[in-house]
């Protein structure tokens, strides 16, 4: 009777694995006959790099360091060609508050600021070129996915309040950032927090700005306000990062149009996406874990307890063995 | 089939009523309108029993420590089992299972969600499942101590894993249900997994139909496969505790004989409401859970992006990704349900004392410390973005 009933679990074994590879080999060509056409005729919409933005609970730091714990463990790094041949590692962190973007790039000299001197043909010339970088919001509202967060009410809240300041239409904004000001922590009039620090021949910037409007601008009638910055939404070709090397010669006032004329081609648009907190029950592992512990040392003991009374204590067994 | 001759038991009634009345009660005649009136009982009873045999199902003799909480698990994951499938139900009338269509899976989820009383539905089915894992976790292990896996209970033991292993296919198919961050990674991971068990993971890959949006697919897994798999199984578990009763402790003696407990004896009844007692007040704590905190979901899911990790029951399995790649997945996957299977095969000794097992407690202590070391190292660890191949 076993053998009968081997004999037919190998053959249904050996049925299901043949049937398998035989659609595996003719790739279900019947169910899939019109996919392929499909897929000819629409043709594959363009590919982005995406730039994660995630999200720290508590203050972000603002060091430029890349090797820094924050940007190191919590962010994600992503490589971007830009301009004249640079490649940015891009890393984005934000609090829901506040976002920041630590640029990243090879630049061998330091760069030059205003007032001082370099000598071209033997002439002593003032030299006003610095190195720089700046961050192009191009909001794309077409491909921008228009489904709302359904996380917790709060970050609801607070996604519906995010919104560029100083933004009152949709033509995006720059976040510019160069050698010319100071390396350490400043505030532009617009609002850009600005950090530099330049080590083993690379330019390490953060830039970053206020993105939660204030109670005034909450207030205010959100239709007219464009918000660049939604929280969990995947906004497609949102961002363009450049960054400049005066001693190669490269210079703003190179970058200053590229949105407006055919030098966009060459500028890689990446896409965005602000991350709210991930973790919406981060300690849940430790509680199912305590019960699991707890459960199985209790059921331990029971089962010593159940079968204490079969078991001969040491004292027991001397005492039998004396008998 | 005996039946009941009223006009016999109508006659006796009237001749006593009447006696009664003439010569006052008697003792002899008490006595046998008694007998006639337990044999209407009886009667009645058998009427029951024969069309359902409710005595032999239900009422057949089980050790006393049966009762004990420990032992009554099995009954809670039934009864949870059953608040999964009627919030299922439910769901499922409002859920659309395509990630292509707008509104989708997701657009569907966020209504569930934002709805009050479907939200509390869904946040029950949620909960629901997290108790449920842990109290099919907790009664593997109570099995795995009492040694209840032994002869002649080997296959009642394979049904079990096999039924844990559906319970961790409904949770993680209900994950990717949810069609958010969490629910997009992982079903980027399970085609990856797919990926490496060939032939046998086609069915799991968006190459084997895809004009059919693989989400749809894994719905279907979820409704209607999983529990086609999960019923019968759970069959044959009941059918062979009923067969083989409830296992009792035995020791190795002094003699080097078994000896088995002898226990007081109770109806399995009892132990029918113990069970329904403990599932109600586990049910009673799901419904708290559910009112206090909402099931998790995260923003609309955003393919090649990977910055969630797995939920807690499957977080063990992250930080060997970390370290080893995707593969990782499906090889310990594998390793840890081979475990489970050999359990029965390796440990043969009819002993099921905690102490006269020393190697197989041993084993069952390190399993839990890396699984627990392994979910904490998970948590602790930052997300990383993987290769899937």
């Amino acid at each position: 009777m076993i053998r009968f009933y081997l004999l037919i679990i190998i053959i249904t074994v050996y049925v299901y694995f043949s049937s398998i590879t035989f659609l595996a080999t003719i790739n279900v060509n019947i169910v899939n006959a019109h996919v392929g056409e499909k897929e000819h005729g629409e043709g594959k919409s363009e590919m982005h790099a995406v730039v994660l933005s995630k999200h720290k609970d508590v203050n972000i730091e603002l060091t430029a360091d890349p090797m820094n714990k924050q940007w190191r463990e919590l962010s994600s790094q992503i490589d971007i060609d830009s301009l004249y041949g640079h490649k940015i590692s891009v890393n984005s962190l934000n609090n829901l508050t506040h976002v920041f973007f630590l640029l990243s790039w090879n630049d061998s000299t330091k760069g030059y600021h205003i007032g001082a001197l370099r000598e071209i043909n033997n002439h002593t010339i003032y030299n006003t070129n610095t190195d720089g970088a700046k961050i192009v919001f191009e909001p794309h509202q077409e491909e921008a996915q228009t489904t709302s967060i359904a996380t917790k009410d709060d970050v609801q809240n607070r996604s519906n309040n995010i919104a560029l300041s100083d933004k009152k239409n949709n033509s995006g904004s720059v976040w510019y950032w160069d050698s010319l000001g100071p390396t350490s922590l400043s505030v532009d009039k617009e609002g850009v927090i600005t950090k530099a620090q330049w080590k083993n021949n690379q330019w390490h910037v953060i830039i970053g700005k206020r993105i939660l409007d204030g109670v005034h601008n909450t207030q205010s009638n959100n239709t007219t306000t464009h918000s660049l910055f939604k929280p969990g939404i995947l906004q497609k070709g949102l961002l363009k990062f450049v960054v400049w090397d005066s001693a190669e010669g490269e210079s703003l006032n190179k970058t200053i149009n590229i949105n407006d004329n055919k030098d966009d081609k060459l500028l890689q648009a990446a896409d965005f996406i602000l991350l709210p907190t991930l973790n919406i029950y981060p300690k849940d592992v430790y509680l199912w874990s305590g019960i699991l512990i707890i459960g199985v040392i209790f059921f331990v003991l029971l089962e010593i307890k159940l079968h204490n009374g079969l078991v001969l204590s040491k004292q027991e067994r001397k005492e039998e063995d004396l008998k | 089939m005996k039946w009941i001759n009223w006009n016999r038991i109508t006659k006796i009634t009237r001749k006593y009523n009447d006696e009664d009345e003439e010569n006052g009660s008697n003792v002899e005649k008490n006595k046998e309108l008694k007998i006639t009136q337990k044999e209407i009982k009886n009667k009645e009873k058998s009427f029951i029993e024969s069309r359902l045999a409710w005595k032999k199902l239900f009422d057949y003799p089980i050790p006393k420590h049966a009762n004990d909480v420990t032992y009554t698990l099995g009954g809670t994951i039934i009864v949870l089992g059953i608040v999964q499938l009627i919030t299922g139900v439910i769901l499922q009338q409002f859920y659309i299972p395509n990630s292509n269509s707008m509104p989708g899976a997701y657009e569907s989820v966020s209504e569930i969600a934002n709805n009050v009383s479907l939200g509390f539905v869904r946040n029950l089915h949620y909960w629901g499942a997290q108790f449920l894992i842990i109290m099919v976790l907790l009664h593997s292990a109570r099995v795995f101590i009492s040694g209840a896996y032994k002869k002649p209970r080997e296959i009642q033991w394979l049904a079990g894993v096999g039924l844990l292993v559906t319970v961790f296919a409904f949770s993680y198919t209900g994950t990717v249900l949810k069609w958010d961050q969490e629910g997009t990674e992982a079903l980027e991971h399970q085609i990856g997994t797919a990926k490496i068990a060939g032939p046998l993971g086609i069915f799991l890959t968006e190459q084997f139909a895809p004009s059919v949006s693989l989400l749809s697919r894994i719905f279907a897994l979820h409704v209607t496969a999983i529990p086609a798999i999960a019923v019968p199984l759970l069959g044959i578990h009941l059918i062979l505790i009923r067969l083989n009763g409830i296992a009792s402790p035995k020791v190795l003696d002094k003699y080097k004989c078994i000896t088995a407990r002898v226990d007081q004896k109770v109806p399995f009844s009892t132990h029918i409401n113990k069970m329904l007692i403990n599932g109600a007040v586990v049910t009673i704590i799901v419904i708290a859970f559910s009112l206090i905190w909402s099931a998790p979901l995260y923003f609309k899911g955003v393919e090649g992006v990977e910055v969630t990790k797995p939920p807690w029951f499957l977080l063990w399995l992250y930080p060997l990704e970390n370290i080893f790649g995707v593969p990782a997945i499906a090889y310990t996957t594998i390793f840890v349900i081979i475990l489970f299977v050999a359990v029965p095969i390796v440990d043969r000794k009819e002993v099921t004392d905690p102490r006269q097992r020393n190697k197989m407690m041993i084993a069952m202590f390190l399993l839990l410390l890396s699984f627990v070391g392994l979910m904490i190292m998970g948590t602790l660890s930052p997300s990383m973005q993987h290769n899937m191949g």
